[in-house]
């Protein structure tokens, strides 16, 4: 009895004597710091996750985290040339107006890789088009400047389609579209599954995965470059942790999905916000892929004169943490 | 005596030359009032005082407003934004004022309408904006009744006070001499209301334009306040701030105008219905 007790506690000194730097090699560093991350999670879902499940935590044991909420990437974007935000995750468009605008700033994560199935394209219900050929000189409602915005020019383009567009937040823009005063309706995901859940309108395109590549797209994780020159291993800390948050949503879908309905109130119907985080696609790599994707969405902004100033995609970009996470260096 | 003279009590004065007119310390001082506006603002900005850092200056706003002007998109917008201002004024006009008339005339009809007056008046017009979309069958229309309700309760709430304002013994004198209660309405409530009427007329007006940015964000096309809520999307500062002068002096004109009519209307009131800056300068 007593040898086995003995054997016991031999046994639980060398657990903890392996296991103690198998659980601290996570963390990339224990430097102890204050961040703002801004967020807009009704625009993209798998924030509220990053928040809620604080994936951070593993990496970096004592930086505290506080989340800066936006309805909107451009909240976020505005807040951030007033001086209150240095990490946030953007829509791509905001990202380029951001960067275009201070040109200090560094992209370092692809928080989402919005492909085709992010866009659909609705009508009213009472509407007679049946195809996009019908939206010929009618009304879309899209919100301007958005990668929806450069999907749906790029898919009217292809198809030789000249139709009106109308800017409008996507809440106004539902509530046009099922009084019919809008004659059609582009927008991002929630908004795309809440059309349908509602019933306020018929997609005439359900996706658009057919006209990839150039409807791709990528929202990217942006940190200051003083931020990023002073916090590197802050910034490496939340690369993985970004990294993590699309292994965790792919893998858990139905509980991620639970998650996002909760840190939203509740005002968005789960089944919404699961077929919508469905639709999204997560690309690690800051490959020639995704720069490629940016440097398409700077043409785009440029061609419509949202941007004075271009700018090389390549160079705005820091792949050197997911480069390192991906190969599994420490 | 001539166009060049003018007689008060039996003394005669010689008018002043337009030239004194124009150049005289009255203007000076606004010019330099405005003027000092710009200074300070200048000034802020150069020396990022405070966040105004974060600002684009006077000389960026210049350049963006000519550009703008320049463009054929800035007369749509003005053009829409005044149409949607004016509709939306001109039927508050038409509404408020009859209603504010029998609300402060008649008691019946006061306990009647004006709780329910009373409950919609804190309601802000952005809220509006998912009934207008629902409720109106043209887009033009719902933009349009955001200014509505930004006009309406100081329309009515002017005019209800106006009436309550006049001398009880107008009503007197009109009852001793016979008159019926619709020529005491035309006759007493009426004019004598006027002057509050071109008041709360004048200001529903200005908070018409301060409405049309909110109303303009169902637009999604054309319009002053579209056009600022894009340029804030679009991280446009300088177009936010020419839009915002554009609309301030546009709602100053309106304004202006509707206090010109009631003085040419209601001339035994002229003190009431001149305008604000007159009044407060005035000697």
């Amino acid at each position: 009895m007593k040898f086995k007790r003995i054997v016991f506690s031999v046994l639980l000194v060398f657990f903890f004597m392996f296991s103690i730097p198998v659980f601290a090699q996570d963390v990339v560093t224990n430097e102890k710091a204050k961040i703002t991350i801004g967020y807009a999670p009704f625009g993209m879902l798998e924030t509220s996750v990053a928040k809620v499940k604080q994936f951070h935590k593993k990496y970096l044991p004592n930086v505290e985290v506080e989340w800066f909420f936006g309805l909107y990437s451009p909240h976020l974007v505005n807040n951030w040339i007033a001086g209150k935000l240095d990490v946030s995750y953007l829509g791509d468009m905001p990202a380029i107006m951001l960067q275009s605008k201070v040109k200090n700033t560094r992209w370092v994560s692809n928080g989402v890789s919005p492909r085709g199935e992010v866009l659909a394209i609705f009508v009213n219900n009472n509407s007679k088009a049946k195809t996009l050929k019908d939206l010929e000189g009618k009304s879309l409602a899209t919100g301007i400047g958005s990668a929806q915005h450069r999907m749906i020019e790029a898919i009217m383009k292809k198809e030789n389609i000249k139709f009106n567009l109308v800017n409008q937040s996507p809440e106004v823009a539902l509530s046009n579209l099922e009084a019919g005063k809008v004659d059609a309706f582009g927008y991002w995901p929630p908004y795309i599954e809440m059309v349908k859940y509602k019933k306020v309108g018929r997609a005439i395109m359900a996706d658009a995965v057919k006209y990839e590549p150039e409807v791709n797209a990528t929202w990217p994780l942006v940190v200051s470059e003083a931020f990023n020159k002073k916090n590197p291993k802050i910034v490496e800390g939340l690369v993985r942790a970004d990294i993590d948050l699309h292994k965790y949503i792919q893998a858990n879908l139905d509980e991620a999905s639970q998650i996002v309905f909760k840190e939203l109130g509740e005002k968005i119907p789960l089944p919404v916000i699961k077929a919508s985080l469905a639709s999204y696609r997560y690309h690690d790599s800051i490959d020639k892929d995704a720069i490629q994707t940016v440097q398409m969405s700077v043409d785009f902004m440029k061609s419509k004169g949202y941007i004075k100033e271009g700018f090389d995609p390549a160079a705005w970009a820091d792949p050197s943490y997911v480069n390192k996470i991906l190969s599994g260096k420490k | 005596m001539d166009s060049r003279t003018y007689c008060v009590s039996g003394i005669t004065f010689e008018r002043p030359s337009a030239f004194a007119r124009t150049f005289s310390i009255k203007n000076l001082l606004k010019v330099i009032s405005i003027g000092s506006l710009f200074v300070i603002w200048t000034l802020l900005v150069h020396f990022k005082v405070y966040r105004f850092g974060f600002l684009p200056g006077p000389a960026e706003v210049l350049v963006w407003g000519i550009e703008w002007v320049q463009n054929k998109v800035f007369w749509i917008d003005l053009v829409f934004t005044f149409a949607r201002v004016w509709v939306g004024v001109v039927a508050a006009c038409l509404i408020a004022i009859p209603m504010g008339l029998m609300i402060g005339w008649n008691k019946i009809f006061a306990d009647f309408t004006f709780p329910m007056v009373e409950i919609l008046r804190p309601i802000p017009g952005i809220a509006y904006i998912p009934v207008a979309i629902m409720f109106l069958p043209w887009e033009e229309a719902s933009t349009a009744f955001i200014c509505f309700i930004g006009a309406f309760f100081p329309i009515i709430i002017n005019t209800i006070i106006g009436v309550k304002s006049i001398d009880q013994s107008y009503f007197r004198a009109a009852q001793c001499l016979g008159s019926t209660p619709r020529q005491i309405f035309w006759h007493v409530v009426v004019p004598g209301s006027l002057p509050y009427i071109s008041s709360g007329a004048a200001l529903g007006m200005g908070i018409g334009w301060m409405a049309s940015v909110a109303g303009e964000m169902i637009s999604g096309q054309y319009g002053l306040g579209y056009r600022i809520w894009e340029s804030y999307t679009l991280i446009r500062y300088p177009l936010i701030v020419v839009g915002m002068i554009v609309i301030g002096v546009l709602g100053l004109a309106s304004s202006s105008f509707i206090r010109y009519v009631t003085k040419r209307v209601v001339p035994w009131r002229k003190d009431m219905t001149e305008s604000l800056d007159e009044s407060i300068t005035k000697k």
